[in-house]
């Protein structure tokens, strides 16, 4: 019985203990703070050679019964001429009549191969009625040292796959 | 075999005799409070120390406006704005509601703020989960007998405490006012499987009362709004307590079956402390309290044995002084003590104002002022439960897609609009599938139905309150379920603590609880474990976006809730059909289970705010929708 109230309590003790050696009344020890993710001040350069955009996006149900669609926009292929640093690169695509914008980042490094595969998040949509058919503006948006700036865009049919 | 003992009590009592009175008024007994201690540690599994609702923000600024000794919401602390979802104007400056759990929040941030003068608040926060986590362990061990327990209790506890300060990082320790009302919150859910446990081991063994309390902690969405300041769990509890003493109130001079007499509370005293409970939960939101003291009027006074005008004036006079902080804050804030700081939403609204329009103005000059003002919240009361039922008769369909099945409609909006990511009551508590049974020994037993006789047992009266606060308070938010942000139903959070205690009386569950609660608690384990990766994987690879994914969960739990309810409706629990019952209680409890942990892991993780870092790690891991 000693033993096991001796054992608890140190397990209480350590626990105590440590919570103040974290506390403001002891120097040198801290948690660190997580790396944050730097959007915003990023650095290098990418130079795009050409962007090759899908034919065409699809709407399509959401399935399990969820009351809304998705937007699915296959990947568009970029070949980059030169990468240094750590520049994005922002996938986009409006769709003006729905009034939607769809985005996505990549963050791209040392490590990114060419031709890269730039990929979008499917987006949802909540509508009571669809069309058949929309135009859709496809665009690469490069963010680098030296600004932000539209490398290539095309228009791009998004059809309803009922 | 149907008095399992699980627990050796160990015979050594070197507490205090202090330590054992608390022991046994909060908790009934040393089990109670190992329930009190697991439901502390499942729900700081999944706390996550941020904002989940909007409405929080007007809690957590009216208690940081306290905490600076204001009064009103002068600083918005939180949020954009002082304005913000919950706000009022008050003649004297903004106030928020809730102001039960906000004042009682205060010493819990005053607590907070003399700790972190001294320590750091993510390890203390960390620690004192570890500590509930090493309570549970020891007593586990000592009800058990068994040192082992209790080594591997402190073992595992200083290794899982070292492992989350090894990945700990720094917890905003400008926000104490808001993890204040969040413990506050946490503390009060946890008694709700407390009364549950308490209520069910008078009723039946406690192997039954256990699996019970295990039913509402993990089968039901209790644990999701547990560190959510709102207060959905608060009357969850509040109804638990209001059972409770409603069962004591008739039990103690009848015998009970528990053999279990508790004499300092006499019958009369436990029926006021049933009326005081509403009361004080007239202080976090008068309009709930309301309907629940219509509820309990209604099915205590024709029931009771002793309607003498002494026992009666005691009760009314106990229920009186428990309303006393309720008036204190409205006069403080409001200027009048009978004017709540919220008044009901939506269609409440409109009723409040013809009550104090034209017809109004008349009938004040013909009634007392004071008979009026005691008069209006019934007549508002009234027209709400009038819309509800309009609305039932009006629009079945959303109903269903409230009670049964969310998806497959239209009107399953969502948060914002943008996703269906609301799921029906079924959906989100699939235990209570297993309701339907009582329709099969209703039809069976059609013929022999009549009153219950006077005076009525502890245990029907239980059940006719049940019954009645589900079919009111359904009534009551009838209009009001479709359009607002609800995930699993909140509005009508009752549905689950006293769905739950009606499913446990239920004579098959009861015989499965008290013969196989270890198949149960296996197939709930085996769900949560495995099942619980494959739905993991199910949900990357075929769901696109969060309304479908939540989909996902409410298709799962309406497809293992079906058979549950069949068999619950067949009624049978020897062989075969008792182990059945305890896979399906326990697979459908271990679904609603993951959809808590799912929310706090991935849907909601709220910029990755869980508290445990552990917790934090594995959500940075798993990237699902």
């Amino acid at each position: 019985m000693d033993a096991e109230r001796s054992t608890i309590a140190g397990v209480g003790i350590v626990i105590l203990l440590t919570a103040v050696a974290f506390g403001p009344l002891v120097a040198g020890i801290s948690l660190s703070e997580p790396p944050t993710s730097q959007v915003g001040d990023e650095q290098g350069d990418v130079q795009i050679e050409s962007v090759t955009f899908p034919a065409e996006a699809t709407i399509e149900s959401a399935s399990y019964g969820a009351a809304n669609y998705h937007v699915i926009v296959p990947a568009a292929s970029v070949r980059i001429q030169s990468l240094s640093g750590s520049p994005i690169l922002a996938y986009e695509l409006t769709i003006a009549s729905l009034g939607v914008q769809l985005s996505t980042l990549h963050f791209l490094d040392d490590g990114t191969s060419s031709p890269y595969e730039l990929t979008m998040e499917p987006a949802t949509l909540d509508r009571e009625s669809l069309d058949e058919e929309y135009t859709g503006e496809a665009a690469v948006v490069a963010i680098d040292s030296s600004g932000r700036r539209t490398v290539a865009n095309q228009t791009v049919t998004v059809r309803w796959a009922q | 075999m149907t008095q399992l003992r699980i627990f050796t009590r160990s015979q050594e009592q070197d507490d205090s005799e202090g330590w054992i009175t608390a022991t046994r008024w909060l908790f009934g007994d040393q089990i109670g409070l190992l329930v009190f201690l697991a439901s502390i540690c499942a729900f700081g599994l999944i706390w996550r120390t941020d904002i989940f609702i909007t409405d929080t923000y007007a809690l957590a600024n009216a208690l940081y406006n306290f905490s600076n000794g204001q009064l009103f919401l002068v600083d918005a602390a939180y949020g954009p704005q002082v304005e913000t979802i919950g706000v009022r104007q008050a003649p004297g400056g903004h106030i928020a509601r809730n102001y039960g759990a906000i004042i009682l929040s205060l010493p819990i941030w005053v607590l907070l703020e003399g700790l972190i003068l001294v320590t750091d608040l993510r390890i203390t926060l960390i620690g004192g989960y570890s500590l509930a986590l090493l309570a549970f362990g020891v007593q586990l061990g000592r009800l058990r007998a068994s040192d082992r327990i209790v080594f591997a209790a402190c073992l595992g506890t200083l290794l899982f405490f070292i492992v989350n300060v090894g990945l700990a990082t720094p917890l905003d320790a400008t926000q104490t006012h808001l993890y204040a009302l969040q413990l506050l919150h946490i503390c009060v859910a946890a008694f709700a499987p407390v009364m549950l446990y308490r209520l069910l081991t008078r009723l039946g063994s406690p192997p039954e009362a256990i699996a019970g309390a295990g039913l509402l902690v993990f089968g039901t969405p209790l644990a999701i709004w547990a560190a959510v300041p709102k207060r959905h769990v608060l009357i969850g509890t509040a109804v638990l307590v209001i059972a409770y003493t409603l069962y004591r109130s008739r039990a103690d001079h009848q015998g009970t079956p528990g053999g279990v007499t508790n004499s300092e509370v006499s019958p009369v005293g436990f029926r006021a402390l049933a009326y005081a409970t509403v009361g004080l939960y007239a202080w976090i939101n008068a309009p709930e309290a309301l309907v629940l003291l219509v509820i309990v009027l209604f099915v205590d006074v024709p029931t009771a044995s002793n309607n003498h005008p002494r026992a009666l004036a005691f009760i009314g006079s106990v229920f009186v002084l428990s309303l006393l902080p309720f008036f204190i804050t409205n006069h403080v804030l409001v200027g009048s003590p009978m004017t709540p700081p919220q008044l009901p939403s939506g269609g409440g609204g409109t009723a409040a104002d013809t009550a104090g329009g034209s017809t109004g103005q008349q009938l004040v000059q013909v009634v007392p002022p004071l008979v009026w003002r005691v008069v209006r919240p019934f007549r508002i009361l009234v027209h709400e439960l009038i819309a509800g039922g309009s609305v039932l008769l009006r629009d079945p369909e959303g109903m269903y897609a409230v009670l049964i099945r969310s998806g497959d409609t239209t009107a399953a909006l969502g948060i914002l609009g943008l996703e269906s990511t609301n799921l029906s009551v079924l959906e989100s508590a699939p235990p209570l599938a297993g309701l339907v049974g009582w329709i099969g020994i209703i039809w069976r037993q059609r013929d022999a139905l009549s009153l219950p006789e006077r005076p009525v047992s502890g245990g029907t009266l239980v059940s006719l309150f049940a019954v009645s606060a589900i079919v009111v308070f359904t009534l009551f938010y009838a209009n009001r379920l479709q359009g607002h942000a609800q995930l699993t139903v909140r509005y009508l959070f009752v549905i689950y603590p006293l769905g739950t205690y009606l499913l446990c009386r239920l004579p098959v569950v009861q015989r499965t609880l008290a013969e196989h609660w270890r198949v149960l608690a296996w197939s709930a384990a085996v769900t949560v474990l495995i099942g619980g990766q494959v739905l993991a994987v199910g949900i990357f690879w075929t769901t696109d976006s969060l309304g479908e994914a939540i989909q996902l969960h409410g298709v799962l739990s309406v497809g293992t809730a079906v058979p549950l309810a069949l068999w619950a409706l067949i009624g049978r629990s020897d062989g075969w059909f008792g182990r059945l019952g305890g896979i399906l209680l326990g697979s459908t409890t271990a679904l609603a289970w993951l959809f808590g942990l799912f929310v706090a892991i991935e849907y909601y993780p709220r910029g990755n705010s869980q508290l445990l870092p552990i917790v934090r790690v594995v959500a940075d891991v798993l990237t699902l929708v």
